[in-house]
């Protein structure tokens, strides 16, 4: 069975991961020298189906980057967006880019490490809430079908997929990707425990879900 | 996380050294001091700093400029949150002072760098990897791709550039063939215009002086035998001028033309025409005689004659169809025969001048010719003129206006 989120469990994962994917945005910003903006405006549970239609359907072509966690809990984080709008980010970090048809080696590098920092911050507020041991992965770059690129960080059946919109902002430019996070049930039960821990630590006034 | 005692890596053992040593990629090991653990061969060929130099000193220290770098937040982010980080070329500028050829080089090379935390957070791995050749190559693609689009925007502009001259080379042809047909109808015009004139001037003068010396000659009384044999010569001599003079005035100007207008002119040539070739002829014209200006009645009557002539002379017909219509103000001439029709070879041979003619006759009056096969077999000209009834057109009035003068 699906774990469900409440509203306010809902609310409270939303706030961390603002404020860690805000330090992200500090980061790059002071990286490239221009103003970048990064916010997590939504946040959801779903299945393994169900994100690939969040993500535009099963054969839309995605760039991605992936970081596993590995130790006292399992899981993958994967920064997902749109081929097209990959090539928009990187063209707007670079700024002597030359827009060719298709993404290049070097255009591949930067967004690996755009991937890095953002999946770095939204790991951080994971490992912050699941107590344990864990070992960061380095990030890998994969272009793909929305189906090929889920099913490299799918493990088995019961996975359940946290799935963060991110919304990015350079200059004039809007662009929206998505940070998803697979995690077997047992690391999940233990999140939404750990966030209710948070919750009645520090607002007592408000019943647990 | 857990937050280990802060350690120094143990010196590694000979076969873990080697390996580093024989890696194509530079390695440092930092402990969580910072200090340097390992340093391997290739970090000392491209920093020209030896590994007994390196090791044991503060990276810090050695690099005292990158104190507050990107690179070192990231070194810091592994060795206290565990977090692994890539720093991509095209984003940083090279962060070490290594170089292909140490000493050699000015310029750094162009490096990939991985930060990765080390188990039990006792230290950080840092990989550098010589980007230089990806660099270089993606350059040359860029520079490549930029030349290509140059090249394809210039072959735009060249071409655009060639459909304006064609477009005006297309205009000043129009423009010359509208001029020489101009001028081909006047010719054609004025030359009409002088045969009329030589032919009343036959009729006139030298028609009635001849008629004139007949009836003299007619008159004297023969003497001798002789006489009357040599007055007999003369007055027949004189028939046959008569005679010569009427055949040279029909062709200069037709009378039945002058006299009852294009219709039973064209009838009757094409009655003489079918008799002489002896076609069966079929004939469909106006009723009545048609109220159009002597220019135009010339230029119809001299189609006729010169397609029935090559309908004579060329295509063997048997049969042969003329037809003259009135169809939404343009004047249809319609000559069709079942002979052996035009091909392209004899196309040329075929009356040359004498379609050309046609063609000059009926562009100077604003309207098309077509030759071509009938059906099923033959030659088919259609003249299509354009017709206001009564109207006069510029250069009849211009050709007036020179009789004037």
């Amino acid at each position: 069975m699906t774990p469900q989120l409440s509203a306010i469990q809902e609310d409270a994962l939303t706030e961390f991961f603002n404020i860690a994917i805000g330090r992200a945005a500090a980061m790059l910003s002071q990286m490239i020298g221009e103003g970048i903006e990064l916010s997590v405006p939504v946040i959801r549970l779903v299945r393994g189906q169900e994100a690939a239609e969040v993500l535009g359907g099963a054969e839309r072509r995605v760039c991605s980057v992936m970081q596993t966690l590995r130790g006292d809990f399992s899981a993958e984080a994967m920064l997902v967006f749109p081929e097209s709008q990959s090539l928009e980010i990187v063209r707007l970090l670079l700024r002597d880019s030359v827009p060719l048809q298709d993404i290049t080696e070097m255009e591949q590098d930067a967004l690996t490490e755009v991937g890095n920092i953002i999946l770095n911050a939204c790991i951080g507020t994971l490992t912050n809430l699941l107590s344990g041991d864990f070992i960061i992965g380095l990030p890998q770059f994969r272009l793909g079908a929305c189906s090929e690129i889920l099913a490299a960080g799918r493990r088995g059946q019961e996975d359940c997929m946290l799935l963060l919109h991110i919304d990015f902002r350079v200059e004039r430019h809007a662009i929206t990707g998505y940070v998803i996070f697979m995690q077997d049930l047992p690391s999940f039960q233990a999140l939404i425990q750990s966030v209710d821990d948070y919750i009645a630590r520090n607002v007592s006034d408000v019943p647990r879900s | 996380m857990s937050r280990a005692a802060e350690t120094v890596l143990p010196t590694p053992p000979d076969v873990l050294r080697h390996t580093f040593d024989a890696m194509s990629v530079g390695v440092i090991v930092l402990g969580r001091d910072l200090r340097i653990n390992v340093w391997n061969r290739w970090v000392e060929s491209r920093s020209g700093i030896a590994e007994s130099e390196a090791i044991g000193r503060g990276l810090d220290a050695l690099f005292p400029d990158l104190a507050n770098s990107y690179f070192m937040s990231a070194v810091h982010g592994a060795l206290n949150g565990g977090y692994p980080s890539v720093l991509a070329p095209s984003l940083h500028a090279p962060v070490f002072p290594f170089f292909a050829v140490p000493g050699v080089d000015t310029e750094r090379m162009r490096q990939q760098i991985h930060v990765v935390p080390l188990g039990g957070a006792s230290g950080c791995l840092v990989q550098v990897i010589d980007a230089n050749a990806a660099w270089q190559r993606e350059s040359t693609l860029k520079r490549k791709h930029l030349l290509l689009e140059e090249s394809l925007e210039l072959q735009e502009r060249l071409l655009q550039q060639l459909e304006g001259n064609k477009a005006e080379l297309q205009r000043q042809v129009r423009e010359r063939t509208a001029q020489l047909e101009e001028l081909a109808g006047h010719v054609q015009d004025l030359s009409e215009h002088e045969r009329a004139q030589l032919a009343r001037e036959l009729h006139d003068e030298l028609g009635a002086l001849m008629t004139a010396i007949r009836i003299d000659v007619a008159r004297l009384n023969s003497q001798s035998e002789t006489t009357t044999e040599r007055h007999q010569r003369a007055l027949k001599n004189i028939d046959q001028a008569i005679q010569i003079k009427r055949r040279i005035m029909e062709g200069m100007r037709p009378t039945l033309l002058n006299n009852f207008g294009v219709v039973v002119a064209i009838r009757e040539l094409a009655r003489e025409k079918a008799a002489v070739n002896t076609w069966r002829f079929g004939i469909d014209l106006p009723d009545e005689e048609m109220p159009i200006s002597e220019q135009l009645s010339i230029t119809l009557y001299r189609v006729c004659q010169e397609a029935l002539t090559n309908a004579a002379k060329y295509a063997e017909a048997t049969e042969v169809r003329l037809s003259l219509r009135l169809e939404n103000d343009f004047l249809v001439l319609e000559i069709m025969d079942n002979g052996v029709g035009m091909s392209p070879v004899r196309e040329g041979r075929r009356g040359g001048h004498g379609i050309s003619g046609m063609q000059h006759r009926v562009l100077a009056r604003g309207g098309t010719l077509e030759i071509g096969p009938a059906s099923p077999q033959g030659t088919r000209v259609v003249a299509r003129i354009p017709y206001q009834a009564r109207s006069e057109s510029a250069r009849d009035r211009s050709l007036r206006e020179d009789e004037a003068n």
